[in-house]
């Protein structure tokens, strides 16, 4: 009997094994790395209809956040500013610079400015912007370094494991209140006796840190987190309410 | 390979299994209607030139080239849309409360609105209020949605063509020098009941300015008998105000005043609050209902007599003559009725009985009367009993609340338009060419009689001010679109006579104009915005301490109350009432089954049919026939089997010339 299989079918299993087990490694690779938000989101950087640059007026004029995202303290949402803020400074200021033109046309026909959307929470996604600025998380931890950016992009992924990481570990991103505006912040720049002196230390603490050269991240985050009794949801309807 | 489906064949013997009566019972009705809702086949679409099987290939053919060009794998772009001017108080996200109220025929509904950003979207009730705490009824809360209705009207029109505000101020700027000229005799109003101060100043303004203007005030659901026979029985500007929180036994003859319809949820509220037994101490009121129809308050009630609408009267009577004392003067009617079936001599009896187990003098017994729709001589007679009993400043209080005695019926005004006196009508909210009553006036040459309508085409400028483009706008020369009242400013009493604010929460969506704007405008007042004239008539109730302060208060409360509600003296003027029942007084005709009565009430869902085009309350069932999106006529299983009409059946009613189609429903 003649044999049923030619002979260079005697590597054919071992072939399609090793090259089957390739492409499903460079499959799962390519899954794990171009769709997931850390590439499809971040570096997301939309024309906008006017080119609202938040380095000159963070940096050059010194603006605070909430001058135009008004109710991020106080609302779930973070707002954009109204037409009406934007005109309270250029109807004085650069009144004639065609780039404000969108912002111009809306303050007379009252059409709102159309501004593309960068970070966009899924609507199954609770967020709430107030409780995270009031208890020590700067913009910066979600939004990167804003005030340097001349046109917004997107900062961090967004991901829900990225959510996780700092809920899980807060005193990561944890700062002073009074700086969760400053985005240039640094732990270096804390004073530590004056640290301890308004926010104490944690109490298994191996050292006093008032007598420390500078804090690090952790162990100022690890102060807030035991002083504000800060216990971040880790279950689904922290968030998924 | 093709598998079709199939119930079990139906074994031979043994037990027979079935999916609905109908098919238990297996009528020639049944199998046709069956047939007509699943026919055979029609999962195939047999007879078409598309079989069901080529039409799902090529759309899951086109479904997938839809997608070749990969146009879903693209980042939507979405937009984020800030207030070009922002919104004042308003957090994105988050509610803000205002204080308003409902103007209502008999009094306004105090009201909590939500708004987010900018927009309500919830109404409630005033809790700090006790004319709602916190309550309200179904029109008002369905009233939002009328607020956001696409049908609204939302255009100027003059003469069928659109037109802009600025033509219909230029056209009243026009006119108001003619109608100054001869004192504002050709000037006539035609509006809702309302009980709105700033409307009352304004009128009387342009009174002073047009000494011969008319005025007229027209609700088909409020007949003038019950505001006759207050002010023959109390004196003019009065009204009777319940306090039933204070009444021991209820008697309702024909008035449904547990249904909160009328925005009367106090009523409702207080005979509530004597039937929640506390303590050993606490006692309950009892109630005692006399009406022609299952209503609300006959199905709460604890002793309920059935007769036909047309007998109440006889039953007041009864009634009185129980009470009353003064028998010479008043209609000695009915004794005849007494010896009717048992079940009447029964509740009959028993309210005798309630009735004589309390001395006298015992504060808390009411009968008491709402129904509008009853006749002058139920009204009268019911406010003889309230007297007798000494009901009347305890249990029901007499309120006073000022009345224009220049207000004219629609009848009067009907046959001042017959006459050709009038030639600017100005016929703001209402539809009466749809809901005035027919044949208002007689055809001097041709003797036929007139409906509102052909009355309304003889007046040369008709201005109607609606919230629709109904019937009575194409019949009109200007037509206006009317505010929302959560779009206007506006003040109004609560049926106790509170003052209440009524305040926009959002700019009017489709400019519309307010009935006090209008008069304004009339008036040749400047173009208001705010709440200026409102402001007038606050501060001429004399506000205790500062102003603005008092007007923040007014506006954060939503009411005020430094505003006294004065009660009148309880004299009941027996010999004045007593006449005049005796002058109307008839013995009504027993309905018969081949002429029985007709009676056409309020619907629990669309009120005298302003809210036919809001879908909440169509959907909302009737509370008692359950019926949705639709009325009937209902009558007793005995009628109906005298006229061989089933459940179901639509029938022509024909009442004087007037056509009814109404499905019935036993």
């Amino acid at each position: 009997m003649a044999n049923f299989f030619p002979r260079w079918s005697n590597w054919l299993p071992l072939k399609i094994l090793v090259c089957g087990g390739v492409t499903v490694t460079a499959l799962t690779a390519a899954t794990w790395y171009y769709a997931t938000p850390k590439y499809t989101r971040v570096g997301y950087e939309p024309i906008q209809p006017n080119p609202f640059p938040h380095d000159i007026h963070v940096q050059q004029l010194g603006m605070d956040c909430r001058y135009c995202h008004s109710f991020v303290d106080v609302a779930a949402h973070s707002n954009l500013p109204d037409t009406q803020t934007c005109m309270a400074c250029h109807s004085q200021v650069q009144k004639d610079n065609p780039k404000l033109e969108p912002v111009r046309v809306s303050w007379k026909t009252g059409a709102p400015v159309e501004w593309v959307q960068i970070h966009r929470t899924p609507d199954f996604t609770y967020y709430n912007h107030a409780a995270h600025v009031n208890r020590g998380i700067s913009c910066h931890s979600c939004h990167g370094q804003v005030n340097e950016m001349r046109v917004v992009h997107h900062d961090q992924p967004h991901s829900m494991a990225w959510c996780l990481d700092c809920h899980r570990h807060p005193e990561n991103h944890l700062r002073p209140t009074d700086q969760v505006y400053n985005l240039d912040w640094k732990p270096g720049d804390v004073n530590p006796a004056e640290f301890v002196a308004k926010y104490g230390q944690p109490k298994d603490a191996k050292e006093d840190f008032s007598k420390k050269q500078k804090l690090t991240q952790q162990e100022i985050g690890q102060t807030l987190k035991e002083r504000w009794n800060i216990q971040p949801p880790l279950n689904c309807q922290g968030c998924h309410r | 390979m093709k598998r079709v489906f199939e119930h079990p064949p139906e074994a031979a013997t043994g037990k027979r299994y079935w999916r609905s009566v109908g098919e238990l019972s297996d009528t020639p009705e049944f199998r046709q209607w069956l047939e007509r809702e699943f026919p055979a086949g029609a999962a195939e679409m047999d007879g078409s030139e598309v079989s069901r099987r080529s039409f799902l290939k090529l759309m899951g053919a086109s479904m997938a080239l839809a997608g070749l060009g990969m146009s879903s794998c693209r980042r939507p772009e979405n937009h984020l849309l800030p207030f070009s001017k922002g919104v004042e108080w308003n957090i994105p996200g988050k509610a803000l409360y205002y204080a308003t109220a409902m103007p209502r025929r008999t009094g306004a509904l105090p009201l909590v609105v939500t708004t987010i950003d900018g927009r309500p979207i919830k109404v409630d009730g005033n809790p700090l209020h006790p004319a709602s705490g916190g309550a309200t009824d179904a029109f008002a809360q369905a009233s939002i949605l009328d607020l956001y209705d696409p049908a609204r009207s939302k255009r100027f029109v003059r003469e069928g063509k659109t037109t802009t505000r600025e033509e219909f101020e230029k056209y009243l700027a026009e006119i108001r020098p003619q109608l100054g000229a001869d004192g504002g005799s050709g000037l006539a109003f035609l509006v809702e009941e309302a009980l709105s101060p700033t409307r009352d100043r304004l009128r009387g303004q342009l009174e002073k300015m047009f000494p011969r203007m008319r005025w007229a005030q027209y609700e088909p659901l409020l007949s003038e008998a019950q505001n006759f026979a207050t002010q023959i029985s109390f004196g003019d500007n009065s009204r009777l105000v319940p306090r039933l929180e204070r009444a021991d036994v209820v008697v309702s003859l024909g008035s449904d005043f547990l249904d909160c319809g009328e925005g009367d949820i106090a009523s409702s509220r207080a005979w509530a609050s004597r039937r929640r037994v506390g303590s050993a101490k606490d006692s309950m009121n009892r109630l005692y209902v006399v009406e022609n129809r299952y209503t609300l308050t006959g199905a709460m009630a604890d002793h309920r007599l059935r007769i036909p609408a047309s007998q109440i009267p006889l039953c007041a009577c009864a009634r009185r003559q129980d009470r009353g004392r003064d028998q010479r003067r008043w209609p000695r009617c009915c004794d005849r009725h007494t010896s009717g079936p048992a079940e009447r001599h029964e509740v009959r009896r028993a309210m005798a009985h309630r009735m004589r187990q309390r001395p006298r003098s015992e504060v808390g017994r009411q009968p008491h009367s709402f129904g509008p729709q009853q006749p002058v001589v139920v009204q009268l007679m019911t406010y003889a009993m309230n007297a007798a009993l000494k009901n009347v400043g305890t249990t029901v209080l007499i309120r006073e609340f000022p009345r224009n005695a220049r207000t004219n019926s629609i009848l009067q005004l009907a046959s001042e338009i017959n006459a050709g006196r009038i030639k600017q009508l100005f016929i703001i909210g209402g539809d009466p060419v749809y809901n005035a009553p027919r044949g208002l006036a007689e055809d001097r040459a041709t003797k036929q009689s007139l409906n509102w309508i052909d009355l309304q085409k003889k007046v040369p400028d008709v201005i109607r001010v609606g919230y629709y483009e109904d019937e009575t706008s194409k019949a009109a020369k200007w037509h206006i679109p009317a505010a929302h009242y959560l779009e206007s400013w506006g003040d109004a009493l609560t049926s106790e006579g509170g003052y209440v604010a009524i305040q926009p929460m959002i700019m009017p969506l489709f400019g519309g104009v307010s009935e006090i704007e209008l008069l304004n405008g009339i008036l040749g007042g400047p173009k208001l915005e705010g709440p200026e004239l409102i402001q007038e008539t606050f501060r001429s109730t004399a506000p205790p301490g500062d102003f603005n302060a008092a007007w923040s208060q007014l506006l954060r409360d939503g009411f005020a109350t430094h505003v006294p509600a004065r009660d009148k003296p309880p004299t009941f003027n027996s010999n004045a009432a007593g006449g005049v029942a005796h002058n109307l007084w008839s013995a009504p005709q027993n309905p018969t089954p081949d002429s029985p009565e007709i009676v056409l009430v309020r619907s629990y869902s669309v009120d005298d049919g302003r809210y036919i085009n809001n879908g909440w309350l169509q959907e909302m069932p009737d509370p008692i026939t359950k019926l949705t999106w639709d009325n009937a006529a209902v009558m007793s299983p005995q009628l109906a089997k005298h006229h061989k009409i089933e459940t179901g059946d639509l029938i022509d009613i024909t009442v004087t010339e007037t056509m009814l189609d109404a499905q019935k429903n036993r």
